[in-house]
């Protein structure tokens, strides 16, 4: 009996040192490729020119555009409330801080998805979870808010509905009228789909 | 690799089945400790058997070493475990009521299933009061919920707090309780164990 | 009796050791990791180069030349459906599977990804840079763009095709700037990201 305990103790002494001296991981808050890769699956991660015009006429406060054109591009015209971060310093630092505000849906665009896309994947490597991208981007939009096109008589009635909409943004947008929309969608809520790494949040 | 279900290697809807095989065995471990026996568990508070102290020392040792063992091989990815919030003034009022409650009733809820489930009656007691508690704090909730809810801590971890590392800490622990198993039996000679 | 809990006891032991000694030969380190940091990226994916387009793809392919491979990343469905010649199908989901990586590791020539869009295969490029494949490309226009045989305009020659502006915007959006303004005062508070969050809910 005598011995049995001196071996265990032994062995858990032993363990306790390893414990001690073993080197720590460093906290980990980059995604993993395999990761990225289910990020990259995720179409949740588009937004649609609908989605994105929807949360700017509803004024939803969670919205944050960030056109990641050129600053000029961004001079001559961007969309309503939306900060410029060029794609080159989207890796700065205090940029990088702007993006991680969590209470906020991050959406990029550009004039097309690339520039956005690759904001996203760079971004998103980095562990911010709560990023979007508008598909499409600028050209997009002018396709579909602002010339929507007319759908066949055959489409079913959300087609009409979506059409509606369309142009009473588009006239929105324009700023002929500062009513709101005859048909407004219910906004739509965005949830996050990437799991909450809970520790990394401090306690959920 | 692991965590199994937040890694999504399981589907979260695995929770309760696997919730359930390992209350089970929790529960069996807990009979075959001699948990289900008040007297075994109040023990500790008079003197006379410490096995409550042994069990749970030896399963935080082991838990708190093997983690970090995983964590080192890559088994286990310990940022995405759940810490629980501290809550101070709570974890305090808390803390008192089930140790009255332990000592009194001789039981601490999981014990008190588990004896419950081989039939002893005051342990049925202690879990029906359990229940009648539970009710109660739920209907009274709103006057305590600023309380319950005052001086979030967030989820802090001993060493943080202590300021030394995860590993030194560990150390420590086990070797208080490598200590504490040698130290215990003294005074388990000297106190006079009863008859059960 | 005796014995046996001795046995018991140096049983458990050694079962411990060869878990702590197995853990030590057979760590679970990641398969892949990135080689490329993110910023390192960001310069690629500026630099624009790695981008094939469709047009010089297809003279290859005429020209019978083996000095690239391609790779389709649509779902075996679309593969089967149409695919360009000599195309292997490795499916976005299955982009990290062991078998696939060492194929694509073992090319010797430029890899040459395409999806159904250039933006579908410009995340997939980016997660293969990052993890250090060096002679990746992503053909431009993607297979939709392939099919209709179309040549691509000279002046987006290097760079995205979908990236450039095809409308005038400002056209489309006069009388903006009135809506803009509000807008961004809403839009103020921008919480950093706070590196530890002293708060949790619980619940989780």
């Amino acid at each position: 009996m005598q011995k049995g305990t001196i071996f265990l103790t032994l062995v858990a002494i032993g363990i306790a040192f390893l414990v001690w001296l073993l080197p720590e991981r460093p906290e980990k808050t980059e995604l993993s490729p395999k990761e990225l890769l289910l990020a990259i699956k995720d179409e949740t991660r588009f937004l649609s020119t609908d989605e994105v015009a929807t949360m700017i006429i509803g004024q939803d406060p969670s919205l944050q555009l960030i056109d990641v054109r050129e600053p000029d591009e961004y001079k001559k015209f961007h969309l309503p409330g939306a900060i410029n971060i060029p794609l080159e310093k989207i890796l700065d630092e205090q940029n990088l801080e702007l993006v991680g505000a969590e209470e906020q849906q991050h959406v990029f665009y550009s004039n097309g998805t690339i520039r956005a896309n690759q904001a996203w994947v760079l971004t998103r490597r980095l562990g911010y979870g709560n990023t979007y991208i508008m598909k499409g981007g600028l050209n997009r939009w002018v396709e579909t808010i602002m010339i929507p096109p007319v759908p066949p008589s055959s489409a079913p009635s959300e087609a009409f509905d979506q059409y509606d909409f369309r142009l009473s943004a588009c006239r929105y947008f324009q700023g002929g009228k500062a009513t709101a929309p005859v048909k407004k969608q219910t906004p739509v809520k965005v949830v996050p789909r990437r799991k909450k790494k809970v520790t990394a949040s401090g306690g959920c | 690799m692991g965590p199994l279900i937040p890694q999504g290697i399981i589907g979260t809807e695995w929770n309760f089945v696997i919730a359930l095989i390992l209350g089970m065995a929790f529960g069996f471990l807990l009979e075959a400790a001699g948990f289900s026996s008040s007297r075994k568990l109040v023990g500790l508070f008079y003197g006379y058997d410490f096995v409550v102290l042994r069990v749970f020392f030896t399963a935080g040792a082991t838990a708190a070493a093997g983690i970090i063992l995983f964590d080192y091989f890559g088994w286990i990815d310990v940022s995405m475990l759940y810490v629980q919030p501290t809550y101070w003034g709570a974890a305090i009022v808390g803390g008192v009521i089930m140790g009255l409650g332990f000592v009194t009733g001789g039981f601490c809820p999981g014990t008190s299933i588990a004896a419950a489930s081989i039939g002893k009656l005051d342990a049925l007691m202690l879990v029906f009061g359990l229940f009648v508690g539970a009710f109660i704090y739920g209907e009274t909730y709103p006057l305590l919920k600023d309380f319950v809810n005052s001086g979030n801590q967030g989820g802090i971890k001993v060493y943080d707090s202590l300021g030394m590392s995860r590993g030194f800490f560990t150390f420590l622990l086990i070797l208080v309780a490598v200590g504490m198993f040698y130290a215990v039996p003294l005074i388990e000679k000297r106190v006079k164990k009863p008859e059960y | 009796m005796k014995k046996i809990q001795l046995n018991a006891n140096h049983w458990a032991g050694i079962l411990l050791l060869l878990l702590v000694i197995s853990g030590f030969i057979f760590p679970n380190k990641p398969a892949d990791y990135y080689k490329l940091s993110a910023k390192e990226m960001l310069r690629i994916a500026l630099a624009k180069e790695d981008v094939v387009t469709p047009d010089s793809i297809r003279s290859m392919i005429e020209k019978g030349e083996d000095s690239f491979t391609l790779v389709d990343l649509r779902t075996p469905m679309d593969y089967v459906n149409g695919h360009i010649d000599d195309a292997v199908n490795i499916p976005l989901p299955d982009l990290l599977e062991k078998g696939n990586q060492k194929f694509l590791k073992n090319q010797g020539k430029t890899i040459v990804l395409y999806a159904d869009d250039e933006v579908k295969g410009c995340a997939p490029w980016m997660l293969l840079k990052q993890l250090g494949y060096k002679n990746v490309k992503v053909m431009l226009g993607g297979y939709n763009y392939y099919i209709t045989g179309k040549k691509m305009p000279k002046e987006i020659a290097g760079k995205c095709y979908d990236e450039q502006p095809r409308y005038n915007y400002v056209s489309y959006f006069k009388g903006n700037n009135s809506i803009t303004q509000p807008k961004k005062t809403l839009l103020k508070p921008v919480v950093p990201r706070r590196k530890k969050k002293p708060t949790a809910s619980g619940g989780c």
